[in-house]
């Protein structure tokens, strides 16, 4: 009852247009205004305490970074390095493409920013070079996803704080995944590369492959520094988001001279304007999630699945399908605060390890960057590109249908997430 | 440029690019004098982690004066170009109301915490000043509210985003992520 009371009110509000981030905060209060144990305070002091969080902190730095580096001109370099690489392929620059969401992904934690960094080089160049532009459209807003599972994630920093597991265990998790789904869009690439080979010009081969790596080293450096960092356990998650930041503003300014101060303050600045309605969505979410606990809905929802599924399998299809609806129509990092404590103590119930759930949970989330209605991805893409939203979506069946089948693969083959995290 | 212009219209982002320009400065110290030095700083990840709480509340009032909060937008697409100043009425009130809330239960929150004199652990301030945050915070959130509502009604219902003379020069390539 008190539950079905804050979720309505909460889908009340946001269908008001309420932002997303108050719909919460107060759907956090109203069980308690009609007589249900939860205290006030208790909201207030769960606001607080779960910004004030060292493992958060990580967020607005990878996302200061992002922008340096795309600024910088650290992601064209990127960019041209893949090109060099892969470019001679059947759709080579498709390929490259893909490859170089991958390699922003490794030093950036959000998918649209993937998708304004590598896009806004890779679709006009893919289209004049005979590509049709909803398929370089559609590449790059599917290959964009790449941007958190790759990590460095915010999503995977989300769900570590809320499932209280290693951000640095989770990143680990990441690289298999991946790998998978980089792999898949790469064969589509190449797929439309071979069926369209009459119309596809090679660029492959302009810039000399030692003169892109060359002039992309810096580039490269930095996913090596900030995931090494991490992996080597030398830095936290957080403190490798510091040095990111100060890696990608010394070699803008420095190495590669495309930024001033002045444009770097300009930068930091207008990320500032992106950070706080995210954090502030963090703090109200982990109180709602918070009260959503107090009134035993984890319980609740535990018998009722255990009604309906008997097995890890079905379980596991059933919670996929859940969250590919809730990534349609929810914002991701509220979806995975709230969630989260949700869905977990079920999980382990069933003995899904969290490190693998984390991992379903950011690919299904990341899926809804790309699914119609609220797809962060197609937003930029149609900023990108002026093109329609359904323009966009009538060439996502395929791509899409790609990442779903990525996202089997790793629900249902454990190994690729958790491999390389049981080596450590 | 006057007084009251400058506050409307650096105010925010100036102490936000300081406290993420802090931030990430003191986690590089951090890291610089655990292996370098071989002396952590305590108080570095505390100072960081508080200084998080300001930046995220100041920006909140940041983001609503610049609409940037992450808002789902089916129903002005429902009932067309006519409702969406209307609902924009609609969701600035919301933020009002959240606002209030957030004030009304907060104050006593914050006296309370003030009362019991508790300390942060390694940079032993009073706890209430990174509790004051949420407050003050929510009172500077409804004030641009206020500000937009105004705007709102002043330049029209139609209009999508109300004309402010010379808004901050925010480059609006990247939306909201």
């Amino acid at each position: 009852m008190y539950p079905a009371l804050a979720l309505g009110s909460f889908f009340v509000l946001l269908l008001l247009t309420v932002p997303i981030a108050m719909s919460i905060g107060l759907a956090a209060f109203v069980p308690g205004w009609f007589g249900a144990p939860v205290n006030p305070s208790q909201v207030i002091r769960t606001i607080v305490t779960s910004i004030d969080s060292f493992p958060l902190l990580a967020v607005p730095l990878f996302m200061v970074a992002g922008d340096i580096m795309t600024e910088g001109g650290l992601a064209r370099r990127l960019f041209n390095f893949a090109d060099a690489l892969l470019g001679r392929l059947n759709g080579g620059l498709a390929i490259s493409t893909v490859a170089a969401c991958m390699l922003f992904g490794a030093i950036s934690g959000s998918s649209p920013a993937t998708v304004a960094a590598i896009g806004s080089m890779a679709i006009p160049l893919l289209t004049n070079n005979g590509y049709e532009k909803r398929f370089a459209t559609v590449l790059v807003v599917t290959a964009g996803t790449l941007g958190v599972i790759v990590p460095p994630s915010i999503p995977m920093i989300i769900y570590g704080m809320a499932a209280n597991v290693s951000v640095s265990e989770l990143f680990l998790a990441g690289i298999g995944p991946a790998l998978v789904i980089g792999g898949l869009l790469m064969v589509y690439a190449y797929w439309y590369g071979t069926k369209n080979k009459a119309r596809i010009r090679t660029t492959a081969g302009e810039i000399p492959f030692f003169t892109a790596v060359r002039n992309s080293f810096w580039a490269l450096m930095a996913p090596v520094v900030v995931l090494g960092g991490i992996y080597s356990g030398i830095f936290t998650p957080t403190e490798a988001a510091a040095i990111a930041v100060a890696y990608s503003a010394f070699v803008s300014i420095f190495i590669f001279r495309e930024l001033s101060f002045v444009q770097l303050f300009r930068v930091v600045g207008r990320t500032a304007l992106i950070i706080a309605p995210i954090l502030i969505i963090t703090g109200t979410g982990a109180a709602l999630g918070r009260v959503l606990n107090l009134l035993g809905v984890p319980t609740m929802l535990g018998t009722f699945i255990s009604g309906i599924v008997h097995d890890p399998i079905m379980l596991l299809l059933l919670v996929n399908a859940l969250l590919l609806i809730v990534g349609m129509v929810m914002e991701t990092l509220s979806a995975i605060i709230v969630l989260t404590p949700i869905l977990l103590p079920v999980m382990l119930l069933y003995g899904v390890d969290p490190i693998h759930f984390g991992i379903i949970m950011t690919i299904n989330l990341a899926i809804g960057f790309v699914t119609p209605p609220v797809g962060a991805n197609i937003f930029i893409a149609t900023q990108l590109t002026k093109m329609g939203l359904i323009d966009i979506c009538k060439g996502l069946p395929i791509p899409l249908s790609l990442l779903i089948l990525g996202l089997a693969i790793v629900t249902y083959v454990p190994a690729v997430a958790l491999w390389l995290p049981s080596m450590f | 440029m006057t007084v009251l212009k400058f506050i409307d219209r650096k105010s925010e982002i100036y102490l936000l690019t300081a406290i993420l320009v802090t931030i990430s400065v003191v986690l590089l110290v951090q890291v610089f004098m655990r292996y370098v030095i071989n002396s952590p700083l305590v108080w570095a990840e505390e100072l960081a982690r508080y200084l998080l709480v300001w930046c995220t509340m100041i920006g909140s009032s940041l983001a609503v004066r610049e609409s940037r909060h992450i808002v789902i937008d089916f129903a002005p697409v429902l009932f067309g170009p006519r409702s969406i100043g209307l609902f924009r009425l609609v969701s600035l009130t919301g933020i009002l109301v959240f606002c209030g809330v957030i004030i009304f239960y907060s104050l006593p929150f914050v006296q309370r915490v003030q009362e019991m004199n508790q300390l942060s652990p390694s940079l032993e301030i009073p706890m209430w000043w990174v509790y004051l945050a949420l407050p003050v915070g929510a009172a500077a959130s409804s004030l641009r509210a206020v500000q937009q509502i105004y705007l709102q009604l002043r330049y029209g219902l139609q209009t999508d985003e109300p004309e402010i003379v010379e808004p901050v020069q925010i480059i609006q390539e990247k939306a909201d992520r």
